[in-house]
């Protein structure tokens, strides 16, 4: 009896069906990590090449500063711009804060009106029918195009940043809200009809969630266009921002003062894209899961 | 009495008819512009509290009969009328179970049987404990904040099924609720809704493409054939209830019914 106990501690038991779920879901979860870490891995061995690459060829082809610097002198140029008191007229702070705002809030009220109008024009055929030419018209327009008009129309302050900020967010927004409501499935508009319920209650229980994948898309171009439309409304003429700070630096040729710009930018848009991606994770839990 | 009976007095009277339709018509447009004739001068009566299923080979209108008496569509001609009233659209006095769960993946368990108490002028207020009940019922206590895909195909219809009793409606109407199922949930689904409807007494109109289901379940069975959609029988089923489907699918009288209808079905005639 007790050497029949010694030998079951001895022997490692068999393993249980439970054991083999539980250890192959820890060995999915580190084959994961690994994958992660992987991925991370070759990110940063490529920014490495990259830098390498740029640094080499300015210096063996002697690549003139005022056409392209060295990656060391935009890193210079770019921490002369952070390693300062946030309140310095030198530093990003102040103007990043002025573009920031800018196309939040245009991205903000753009991004309303395009849903509003979009979900009008998805609700209601004459809405769609009456608007849905102009759509496709301003659609296909370079909108940066109007940039002058709405200068001249919104003057140099922050008004005309945000209306143009506005007006490129709207439309990714309007196009993706009103396809998302079209997508609604049919089903569930029947049940809230079976139900006799309003039309207000089957947008705000049905097609709205049913939009929201597509609103977010919408939302995810939309923050980005806003920041572009921001800065084109700036570098027609500006007091603050960051686009302001790029003109400047090109008007004394400091390339590597346009490119630190250019970097500081590149991550705003990645971090507000990021945000959206978020904030729609954090929202839509239901996407891509097995459901009827 | 030798007084005529009035309206006022049919709909007092608990066995009178539920549902009475009459010479319906229903004609459907279709692409090619050849208009499809779905139901051809159908007559049928449901009684107060009585479980009628109705069977047919697809395309015969069984769907479309469901979607009139939802009040979803209007008949081109005829007239229906639920407890003495005509059916002019959608009314609270009806729920639908639709083939699919049909839930918001969006919304709770809890949020989705409450979704009928929220819209059309309702309120949920003071009616909280009679959704636990039905809950309880159709054992899904404890699921209240789970989400739908969460949940198995089954426990998915019967969040429908308690969903579309929430209202407390007189009529329950079911379009082929288990048809997405497997046929062991299926089976097991169809002694749930037995289960449910013993404890409600709803007057329940199913429509199934399977016999064994509509004899397992119905008081009366409604065979109704191709299009255009005609009903050309209906059948009693006689069997004691509760049914358990390991006594009741080998009972003589399940046999015998189902063989009529699948005769029916088959366009043989029937002895």
């Amino acid at each position: 009896m007790t050497r029949h106990e010694k030998n079951m501690t001895d022997i490692p038991h068999e393993p249980s069906a439970l054991d083999l779920i539980a250890s192959s879901a820890a060995s999915a979860q580190s084959r994961r990590r690994r994958a992660r870490l992987t991925n991370t891995a070759i990110g940063v061995a490529g920014f490495l090449v990259l830098l390498v690459v740029w640094k080499l060829s300015v210096d063996v082809f002697k690549v003139p500063p005022y056409i392209l610097p060295a990656p060391d002198e935009v890193f210079i140029a770019l921490w002369s711009g952070i390693a300062v008191s946030p309140s310095s007229p030198l530093g990003y702070y102040l103007p990043l804060w002025s573009t920031l705002s800018n196309a939040l809030m245009g991205f903000l009220i753009g991004g309303c009106l395009g849903l509003v109008v979009g979900s009008l024009m998805a609700e209601f055929r004459p809405v769609e029918t009456a608007l849905m030419p102009y759509a496709f018209a301003l659609q296909s327009l370079p909108k940066v195009a109007i940039a002058p008009l709405i200068v001249i129309w919104c003057g140099f302050g922050d008004g005309s940043k945000v209306a143009m900020a506005a007006l490129l967010a709207f439309f990714p927004m309007l196009v993706n809200s009103f396809a998302g409501m079209r997508s609604a499935d049919i089903e569930r508009i029947e049940l809230m009809k079976a139900l006799s319920a309003t039309r207000l209650e089957t947008y705000r229980l049905v097609k709205l969630p049913s939009a929201a994948p597509y609103i977010f898309a919408g939302l995810d171009m939309g923050i980005v266009y806003a920041l572009l439309g921001t800065i084109v409304a700036e570098f027609l003429g500006a007091q603050e921002g960051m686009g302001v700070v790029i003109t400047k630096a090109q008007a004394v040729t400091d390339v590597a003062g346009v490119f630190a710009v250019l970097v500081i930018l590149g991550i705003t848009g990645i971090a507000l894209h990021l945000a959206v991606r978020w904030t729609q994770r954090s929202l839509i839990h239901w996407v891509d899961r097995g459901q009827h | 009495m030798n007084i005529a009976p009035t309206i006022d007095a049919r709909a007092a009277t608990r066995s009178g008819p539920l549902i009475e339709a009459g010479g319906i018509v229903k004609i459907y447009p279709t692409v090619s512009g050849e208009p499809v004739l779905a139901l051809d001068s159908l007559n049928m009566a449901v009684g107060d509290g009585e479980f009628v299923c109705l069977v047919g080979p697809s395309g015969c209108g069984k769907s479309t009969m469901l979607r009139l008496l939802a009040g979803l569509d209007r008949a081109d001609a005829g007239t229906m009328s639920l407890a003495g009233k005509r059916i002019d659209g959608p009314s609270e006095e009806v729920g639908v179970v639709f083939q699919q769960a049909t839930l918001l993946p969006w919304l709770s368990v809890w949020q989705n049987v409450t979704v009928p108490l929220r819209v059309g002028g309702h309120s949920i207020a003071g009616r909280e404990s009679s959704v636990r009940d039905l809950l309880r019922i159709a054992g899904l206590t404890g699921f209240e904040n789970k989400y739908p895909y969460e949940l198995s195909g089954g426990m998915q219809q019967r969040v429908a099924i308690v969903r579309a009793l929430v209202r407390d409606p007189k009529l329950l109407l079911m379009d082929e609720p288990f048809g997405a199922l497997d046929a062991l949930t299926r089976e097991k689904m169809n002694a749930e809704l037995q289960r449910i409807w013993l404890a409600s007494r709803k007057t329940v109109v199913l429509i199934t493409h399977s016999i064994d289901e509509a004899v397992f379940l119905g008081d009366r069975v409604i065979v109704m054939s191709a299009r255009p959609g005609r009903i050309i029988r209906e059948l009693e089923v006689n069997l004691p209830r509760p049914r358990i489907a390991a006594e009741t699918f080998g009972h003589p009288e399940h046999i015998r019914i189902a063989r009529e209808i699948r005769m029916l079905l088959e366009g043989g005639d029937a002895p």
